[in-house]
């Protein structure tokens, strides 16, 4: 995803809310084509045989590490949310979004939650910028496993390249799998996590 | 719709990819497909974003509720390796290393 077109995107789609009224029942159409976009991200998780053979690869143990990135990411996110007077399971599902801010952001705004759906955008981008902000120290001063965890989803694509020149080229097939685990979690843990409130 | 058929269509959709092995010219259509919809989505988050009156108003507000939670679910993650670490042990990247 190219964040300034996703942005400009956005902010046509703001400007056209304001000025226009567009013949389209937008609640309606967009139940649908989440159900496409599901579609379409489970077909391409599927046939993406790489991420389970590095998830065979590095061993179930490991497995570990992810699953304790996605649970912190949540419960830091529950916390920030009771603190900062967001609704708990709200809150709870942006940081389900694990850095993957498109698909996140989509899930939510399209259940029910625009408001939600705005903060998952712009929350999971931020995210994406402390990874890449972070990964290097983190890396030098605690290891590799804790340069994956801001990283979050986005260690199988966009941070991955910068969590192989920080802890070695070993290291990739660890945050491949760790991604793409945390990624195949985001479709399901999101909207799970933002039912909680009813 | 039911959240469950959603989560049903997303693994059914999963068993299909899995199994189905598509090729991978269909897989760089799928994944462009998949662009074009999340940027139209992204465009009907925005369109109702811009109908929102409440929503629109309360942006700075969320805009720093953003930022509390991108830091704080980034310190609860390191907080979860932290305490997982252990148990993992030390990668030891023997076998990859030596394959390249």
């Amino acid at each position: 995803m190219n964040i300034p077109l996703l942005i400009a995107v956005l902010i046509g789609g703001i400007v056209a809310g304001r000025f226009l009224q567009l013949p389209i029942d937008s609640r309606i159409a967009s139940e649908w084509v989440l159900l496409i976009l599901l579609v379409l991200v489970g077909i391409l998780l599927g046939a993406d045989r790489r991420a389970l053979q590095a998830i065979f690869r590095v061993g179930f143990r490991f497995l570990l590490i992810p699953l304790a990135i996605a649970a912190g990411s949540i419960a830091g996110a529950a916390v920030a949310g009771l603190l900062g007077g967001m609704p708990v399971h709200e809150a709870a599902a942006v940081g389900g979004g694990f850095g993957w801010y498109s698909l996140s952001s989509v899930i939510l705004a399209n259940s029910g939650y625009p408001q939600a759906g705005a903060v998952a955008l712009m929350s999971n981008i931020m995210r994406e910028v402390i990874a890449l902000a972070t990964i290097p120290l983190l890396a030098r001063k605690f290891g590799a496993y804790f340069a994956l965890a801001p990283a979050g989803a986005t260690a199988m694509d966009v941070t991955l390249p910068l969590i192989v020149r920080s802890s070695g080229a070993a290291v990739g097939l660890l945050a491949f799998a760790s991604g793409a685990l945390l990624s195949l979690l985001v479709p399901v843990v999101v909207p799970l996590l933002v039912r909680l409130g009813g | 719709m039911d959240m469950i058929w959603m989560l049903a269509a997303l693994l059914a959709a999963f068993l299909v990819g899995l199994i189905g092995k598509p090729p991978k010219r269909l897989v760089t259509y799928i994944e462009y497909a998949l662009t074009a919809v999340i940027y139209f989505l992204i465009f009907l988050m925005g369109y109702n974003l811009g109908r929102d009156d409440m929503i629109f108003s309360r942006l700075p507000q969320l805009g720093a509720m953003s930022l509390a939670i991108a830091a704080a679910a980034v310190i609860g993650s390191l907080a979860g390796v932290f305490l997982v670490h252990p148990i993992v042990g030390r990668y030891k990247p023997h076998n990859e290393a030596s394959e390249r």
